[in-house]
């Protein structure tokens, strides 16, 4: 843990070293003059602004039990951590996701998957989470930390009115005490 | 905030045979299996379409037998199948998630290998590079032990006898794992560390960029590739900054292609190593006369070749590449289809090889659109749709890449191997020019730190101009113009938007 925490503070460091304490007018950019097709070279200075700045807001105010950054030099790519939240079956479990960020992000949502399997009527063996401000419900002003809130609390309150994996949310309803027991065997099992 | 939404697919809503497979009779049933499931996805093509049953089956047994499931595909499927790679990312892709245990099986796999099994040691480096990818960070960390490095590494040193393409697929697996920062160290200190080796690896690959063998020049694109995008070596000059642009005066437009393709340092040859669709368009736009020219194919899987405006909208995450728009069309010759509209039309031709040479003409006067094969002419009369549904719109030429995917442009740089007979042409290349932004292709990490940020009262959405505007009738505010522009209802609250009103 130690030795990964040393390396997002060097390159958060870096980040900001690089681009914030040495401040050029926005306009000076070569990158929109090369626009010649499409938005895209915007798109990608967009992102990078954007994500900085969601780096920067994560380093001063994270989640509780939450953790993000990007996976190394690639802004486009990060990992993120959820502690299993107490209360939860997934007390004690640490869950690793995954998250990719499209060229048109804010505009699109990110992807996020857990990499750790869970137990949960919303998240399937595959790592896939099927959370509507991920898909139809996204929002422009949503930001990775508050995804990661969201992720957490569905962990809490499983919705099995509208379950990806169907067995496990009979289970949630009909056997709350089986429930909680497999989610637990699977946390121990998995997240462990 | 935020609810579950999806419903479940049908395959978690089927009830299959779990099977209860022991011992030798299941190592030849998960064989049969797998043999059938490859069969199906060979002509799998609508990605939205469930799978099919067999591989709905896999996928259930690799929930039990996750390696075994794993070691079966990479035993079967063939070294030189251009899908091979792609159908184990398919079946893998829908795998469950493997444990840790599942993941320390699949290492001790490396260390019992046959000898010679080139076909095997190459898709055990396809899995490698997937489970790097998608369990980038702790995960992956866990999984890249002195066993997996050693394995990589050894796989990288051309002196010993062993096929190409496990060279390339080893390189790969290592810019895979490169992704998360810690495992970049690990690498870097364990090839600086090997006894046996003087010069790093991939110097020595790097050398191969040129080779008219194609899968060495992959081994050699990968290479300089990543020495200049990855590991970066203090000693070793940045492609770009030696690359020799003379007489180039067109190439692939990096800022104007996704994230994950790889672009030569001279922007005339370019790959793709993400699972996803990934596209480009060139610097040089066209809206009329008749334009000729020439891609060589390094590799010979899925790739879209043709021609797009600048309104073609590509997806490179859903799979939306080059001809699947109105606003663009191009050939495919691994599924020997001609794309327009996300519809193919089957072209009767045989399947293209590495080395085979695309040429794609244009002729906008004529409202001609002609694709050829090794100067063999394709029905053109399928490619005029594209002129109906672009009037005026100028054309630059155009490609999507699958995963593992390479090939070389000719705008007219070199002399061109099936020049059209039938009408006189141009070429880009003796037309166009490159601005001076666009004389180089710049490594994003070079770009990253030419960037800058710091704008007082920033934009909350792209962080990059000043707030201005407030949204009308529900007062929510801290938006450009811009980004005002391309919101349809307030991200805060979801009011629907009548007014942008600026209050600076």
């Amino acid at each position: 843990m130690l030795v990964r925490e040393t390396f997002r503070i060097e390159l958060l460091w870096d980040l900001v070293g690089s681009s914030g304490m040495n401040p050029r007018p926005v306009s000076s950019s070569g990158v929109k003059q090369a626009s010649l097709a499409s938005r895209q070279p915007e798109n990608l200075k967009y992102l990078l602004h954007v994500r900085l700045q969601e780096l920067l807001d994560l380093g001063r105010d994270p989640p509780a039990q939450c953790s993000a950054g990007p996976l190394g030099e690639d802004l486009f790519h990060w990992q993120a951590t959820i502690m299993g939240p107490p209360d939860s079956p997934y007390q004690g479990g640490v869950f690793f996701l995954t998250i990719h960020f499209p060229t048109d992000y804010p505009f699109k949502p990110p992807k996020v998957a857990f990499t750790t399997r869970i137990y949960h009527p919303n998240i399937n063996s595959n790592g896939s989470i099927c959370l509507d401000i991920l898909r139809s419900q996204w929002s422009p002003a949503l930001t990775v930390s508050k995804v990661l809130l969201s992720i957490c609390s569905l962990l809490c309150d499983p919705n099995a009115d509208d379950p990806l994996v169907p067995e496990i949310a009979k289970i949630y309803k009909s056997d709350r005490d089986r429930y909680n027991e497999l989610a637990r065997e699977w946390t121990r099992k998995y997240a462990m | 905030m935020g609810s579950s939404c999806c419903k479940p697919s049908k395959e978690e809503n089927d009830e299959v045979c779990h099977g209860h497979f022991t011992g030798a009779e299941s190592a030849v049933q998960m064989e049969r299996l797998v043999r059938d499931a490859l069969a199906l996805l060979r002509t799998f093509e609508n990605q939205d379409q469930e799978p099919p049953a067999f591989v709905t089956q896999l996928i259930r047994l690799a929930d039990k037998k996750w390696v075994l499931v794993v070691e079966t595909l990479c035993r079967i499927v063939p070294l030189d199948d251009p899908l091979g790679p792609g159908m184990i990312s398919t079946v893998l892709d829908d795998c469950p998630l493997p444990s840790r245990e599942d993941l320390m099986d699949f290492v001790d796999l490396l260390t019992t290998l046959p000898t010679g099994d080139y076909a095997y040691e190459k898709n055990l480096c396809v899995v490698l590079a997937l489970l790097a990818d998608k369990l980038a960070g702790p995960s992956a960390v866990s999984l890249l032990n002195t066993t997996t490095l050693t394995f990589l590494t050894e796989r990288l040193d051309y002196r010993r006898n062993q096929d190409t393409q496990v060279i390339l697929f080893s390189l790969l697996v290592l810019e895979k794992f490169a992704q998360t920062l810690e495992n970049k160290v690990i690498i870097e200190r364990f090839i600086a560390e090997q006894p046996d080796m003087e010069v790093h690896p991939l110097r020595t690959l790097e050398e191969w960029v040129d080779e008219s063998d194609l899968v060495r020049r992959q081994v050699g694109f990968c290479a300089q590739w990543a020495l200049d995008n990855i590991f970066i070596l203090p000693d070793r000059e940045l492609s770009y900054q030696k690359v020799d642009m003379t007489g180039i005066n067109v190439r692939l437009n990096d800022n104007d292609a996704s994230e994950y393709l790889k672009i030569s340092p001279n922007g005339l040859e370019a790959r793709t190593d993400a699972s996803s669709f990934e596209f480009v368009r060139s610097t040089f736009e066209v809206s009329r006369g008749c334009w000729y020219y020439e891609v060589h194919l390094v590799t010979s899987g899925i790739m879209q070749i043709g021609w797009a405006t600048r309104d073609s909208r590509f997806s490179n995450h859903d799979g939306c590449g080059i001809g699947d728009d109105q606003y663009s069309i191009a050939y495919d010759g691994c599924r020997q289809s001609i794309w327009h509209r996300a519809r193919k039309t089957p072209i009767d031709h045989k399947e293209w090889q590495p080395g085979d040479i695309l040429g794609c003409l244009l002729d906008i006067d004529r409202q001609d659109c002609i694709f050829s094969l090794n100067g063999v002419a394709l029905p053109a009369v399928l490619c005029s749709g594209i002129f109906d549904s672009t009037k005026g719109s100028g054309f630059f030429a155009a490609a999507s890449f699958m995963t593992y995917q390479q090939c070389r442009f000719n705008f007219g740089l070199h002399e061109l191997v099936y020049p059209p007979v039938d009408r006189k042409y141009q070429c880009f290349n003796q037309c166009a020019e490159l601005s001076p932004e666009n004389a180089r292709v710049i490594p994003r990490h070079v770009k990253l730190r030419r960037s800058s940020i710091g704008v007082a009262n920033a934009c909350s959405i792209c962080v990059d101009f000043e707030a201005t505007i407030q949204l009308k009738p529900c007062d929510h505010s801290g938006f450009c113009v811009k980004c005002a522009n391309l919101l349809e209802s307030c991200p805060l609250c979801r009011a629907d938007i009548f007014e942008r009103r600026s209050i600076s």
